[in-house]
């Protein structure tokens, strides 16, 4: 019975006729290829000393009915052929095949030839060489569930750390409600595809539904047409969320342009013309963001900024009123929704960097001991 | 209906996404690769969503005849003549009138645009000198010397073959060091808000985009 | 590029610059030409590089499951009828649910494990190299607890989050200087295009000027006439 993926395939030693060296292959292999969709098997073999630095292997797959197809001719050092990588048909799945491997010298005379017995190819349903990141990742949401099983239970209270950038929107949006001028909310720069730009948009509900009880009008351009979509439905449900559906006003949601610079000309024509009286700017941005940071300084608005991008970072510390830093852009539609289920959250992250900071030191003291079997643990398959 | 498949749509789709990382099996990845397709096919749709909210904006303009009109007029037209050029002509040929208009217009237009950042950074900088508390002189400290290890005047009055490898070497220990660190804080912190905001969406515990509710 | 490619390319770009003085009406034009032009350039991609081969050629090509796509695609059009429009719900919950998922997982295999991987370094051997790694591993470390957010940062993690703090504005501060030097040589390549025909340059700059000379005076006189 042949089963597969978990046999090496034992192999069979033909006389390899007139060869003039005493050139060999040993340890000849053929097995499944490991954490793969299928219709590939890996051939591995191991030359003798005395194998000729120009030699070659010639691969041959030779199916049940005895068709032989030839796979590759690469330099017998390279020790190894996958027969099915990328772009090459491999052999199907679940039909046993065996392959031919040939030692040839330079001018392509036989050194040696070797068959293995019929091996077949599997696709597998989960990644081995993955299992680290499953397991930082099932802890992870386990403790969010246990967070939010807590929360939901109301027996547990969360105290979350002041977040001032977060406080300060609402004296943004009061101070735009005494001058009489619009809040323009500028979600990034980046596609839905990006998780900065969902933060952005989790964070525009809750301001929607502020700038709808103060009746302020809210301005929001985006620079794609989908961002533009879902803008729209959010802050139509901020809206809904105040008790206030009628203040939502489809005017104030634009799509600009993709093009980075254009867009970028755009919202500076809003900051110079419209005059908002507060400029939040939460999301992915990249070299625009000093641009926008300083035309609304010049404007006069008050100017809240958030995002993970490190490198825009200290552009909009220098330039804007207050700044939430990576994971706070993150948690702040939790810390606006006071929601408790959410805000546990908030608290499932403070533990799991807690473990993070644990692993780290002992990582680098098991490290410094020699012992790199943990860290070695940390490693993702590509 | 109205809010269950929704719900139901973001769970499928963000769970499919997740399994397709720890699952190699040819089949889901398939389906992965072609729900990714859709995916960029329903974005590509809403374009005309997108035109729609231009003339719908700049139209209102238009028909006010206020002295916005003509830039109204400007833009409307350009998106619509650049749009139809790309669409009913050739769209990559050196000698076409849309690259012509993207090499004559587009092109020039980002790079200045961009260009105009070496002004803003002057003045951010200068703003940025005027702080005072421990974290801003920290800042100022590293951006100086950082800039310091850059030109050739660092090097020319702290060299390479000085004591701690002068002002460039100063510079490349301040970026591989406690910048790395800071770096990868932001990053690592950044990774669990955006971890714990994808399962919060992928769970419906924030659904402000499936029209709100519980 | 030829002479006509020259002269508005080099116009719309001393009007885009005439923005460092104030807002003005040749910066208001070029602006708007510039966002016309780019979101028809991207209209136009959008048809040409995914609806037309993802879509059109493939269901002709017998790819009759991609229709779920389209029909998916058509559902945001809903918006348009406010009676139906929550149908448009459905490609929105689908779109952002899969990016959702994509950036969990990337997340996850890449920044979070692998920053903290490479962090694992040896602190002991290697002399000035271990007290940088000594430096590298409390950095990151303290600079985490910083976003620590369900605790008073006071006492002991208060400490620790400070330095944290520390750590963050050098890097924020090393970012800084280290992109100044790569914006001025934007500023650099930008002037230089411009002095590829000095004459052309010169005219343009002049009757720009020439511009917003007599259009401030106008600005001012309307000022002070109101």
């Amino acid at each position: 019975m042949i089963r597969g993926a978990a046999v090496a395939a034992a192999c069979s030693v033909l006389v390899a006729a007139g060869s003039a060296t005493a050139a060999s292959l040993s340890d000849v292999t053929a097995k499944d290829t490991p954490n793969d969709g299928g219709r590939s098997v890996t051939v591995t073999w191991e030359t003798s000393a005395d194998t000729p630095a120009d030699a070659s292997v010639r691969l041959e797959r030779v199916d049940a009915s005895g068709v032989v197809t030839e796979i590759a001719v690469v330099p017998a050092s390279q020790a190894h052929v996958v027969d099915g990588s990328s772009g090459q048909e491999g052999p199907p799945d679940r039909t046993p095949v065996s392959y031919q491997v040939t030692l040839e010298d330079a001018s392509g005379a036989s050194l040696a030839v070797v068959s293995t017995d019929p091996i077949m190819a599997l696709p597998q349903f989960f990644h081995r060489g993955r299992l680290n990141v499953l397991v930082m990742l099932g802890v992870f949401t386990g403790l969010l569930f246990y967070n939010i099983w807590r929360a939901n239970q109301g027996t547990s209270h969360f105290y979350i750390r002041r977040l001032a950038p977060v406080d300060a929107m609402d004296e943004a949006i009061g101070r735009a409600t005494e001058m009489g001028r619009p809040v323009l909310y500028v979600p990034g720069i980046e596609e839905v595809q990006d998780i900065q730009t969902i933060a952005a948009m989790l964070i525009l509900e809750r301001v929607a539904e502020k700038t709808a009880n103060y009746e302020v009008p809210l301005t929001v351009p985006t620079r794609t047409p989908f961002v533009l979509a879902v803008a729209d439905e959010v802050v139509r449900t901020g809206c809904t969320a105040a008790g206030r559906p009628d203040a939502y006003r489809p005017d104030g949601i634009r799509y600009i342009s993709n093009e980075q610079f254009a867009y970028c000309a755009g919202v500076n024509g809003i900051i110079l013309r419209d005059r908002p009286a507060a400029n939040f700017y939460l999301g992915r941005f990249f070299a625009e963001s000093l641009i926008f940071a300083e035309t609304g300084f010049a404007a006069g608005s008050i100017q809240i900024a958030g995002t993970a991008e490190v490198t825009q970072l200290p552009f909009f510390i220098a330039a804007c009123d207050y700044t939430l830093i990576g994971e706070e852009f993150f948690a702040a539609s939790a810390y606006l929704s006071r929601d408790p289920s959410l805000l546990s959250t908030l608290r499932a992250a403070d533990w799991a960097k807690v473990i993070l900071v644990l692993a780290l030191l002992t990582g680098a003291v098991l490290e410094s001991l020699g012992m790199s079997a943990f860290r070695d643990w940390f490693s993702v398959a590509g | 209906m109205k809010r269950a498949v929704p719900w139901l749509l973001t769970f499928v789709a963000g769970a499919l996404m997740i399994n397709d990382f720890f699952v190699p099996h040819r089949t889901h990845a398939a389906i992965t690769q072609e729900l990714q397709q859709w995916g960029l096919i329903v974005v590509a749709f809403t374009y005309v969503l997108g035109m729609a909210n231009v003339f719908d904006l700049h139209f209102k303009k238009i028909r006010r005849g206020s002295s916005e009109a003509l830039y109204s007029i400007v833009l409307v037209g350009s998106m619509l003549g650049m749009a139809a050029l790309g669409i009913f002509h050739d769209h990559q040929g050196e000698h076409s009138p849309f690259i012509w208009l993207y090499n004559t217009v587009y092109d020039p237009l980002s790079a200045t645009m961009f260009a105009l950042l070496a002004f803003f950074i002057t003045s951010a900088a200068y703003r940025a000198f005027r702080a005072r508390s421990t974290e801003a002189v920290l800042l100022l400290s590293a951006a100086i010397l950082v800039m310091l290890g850059q030109v050739p005047v660092g090097a020319a009055i702290w060299g390479p073959d000085s004591f701690l490898g002068g002002f460039p070497g100063l510079k490349d220990w301040i970026m591989d060091v406690p910048n790395l660190a800071g770096k990868r804080a932001i990053l690592m912190g950044a990774a669990l808000g955006a971890i714990s905001t994808g399962i919060r969406v992928i769970l419906g515990l924030e659904r402000a985009h499936l029209g709100g509710g519980k | 590029m030829d002479a006509l490619q020259l002269w508005i390319s080099t116009a719309l770009t001393l009007c885009i610059l005439s923005f460092l003085w104030k807002d003005n009406p040749l910066y208001k034009l070029a602006e708007h030409l510039f966002v016309g032009i780019s979101a028809g350039y991207y209209i136009a991609l959008a048809w040409q590089e995914t609806i037309r081969p993802n879509l059109v050629e493939e269901v002709a090509r017998g790819n009759w499951i991609r229709l779920g796509a389209a029909i998916l695609g058509v559902l945001m059009f809903t918006r348009f009828v406010p009676k139906i429009s929550w149908l448009s719900r459905w490609p929105l919950a689908f779109v952002v649910g899969m990016y959702a998922g994509i950036n969990v997982i990337a997340f996850a295999s890449g920044d979070l494990i692998l920053q903290l991987q490479s962090t694992m370094v040896d602190v002991v051997h290697d002399g000035w190299t271990a007290v940088s790694n000594v430096i590298l591993v409390i950095g990151l470390a303290t600079s985490l607890i910083y976003f620590y957010f369900s605790k008073e940062q006071k006492g002991a993690l208060g400490v620790v989050s400070r330095i944290g703090i520390f750590f963050l504005m050098i890097s924020f501060g090393a970012s800084f200087g280290y992109t100044v030097m790569s914006r001025m040589s934007l500023a650099i390549g930008r002037t230089r295009e411009l002095m590829v025909s000095p004459a052309t340059t010169g005219i343009l700059l002049l009757a720009v000027a020439v511009f917003l000379f007599v259009w401030g005076r106008r600005q001012r006189s309307t000022g002070e006439g109101a």
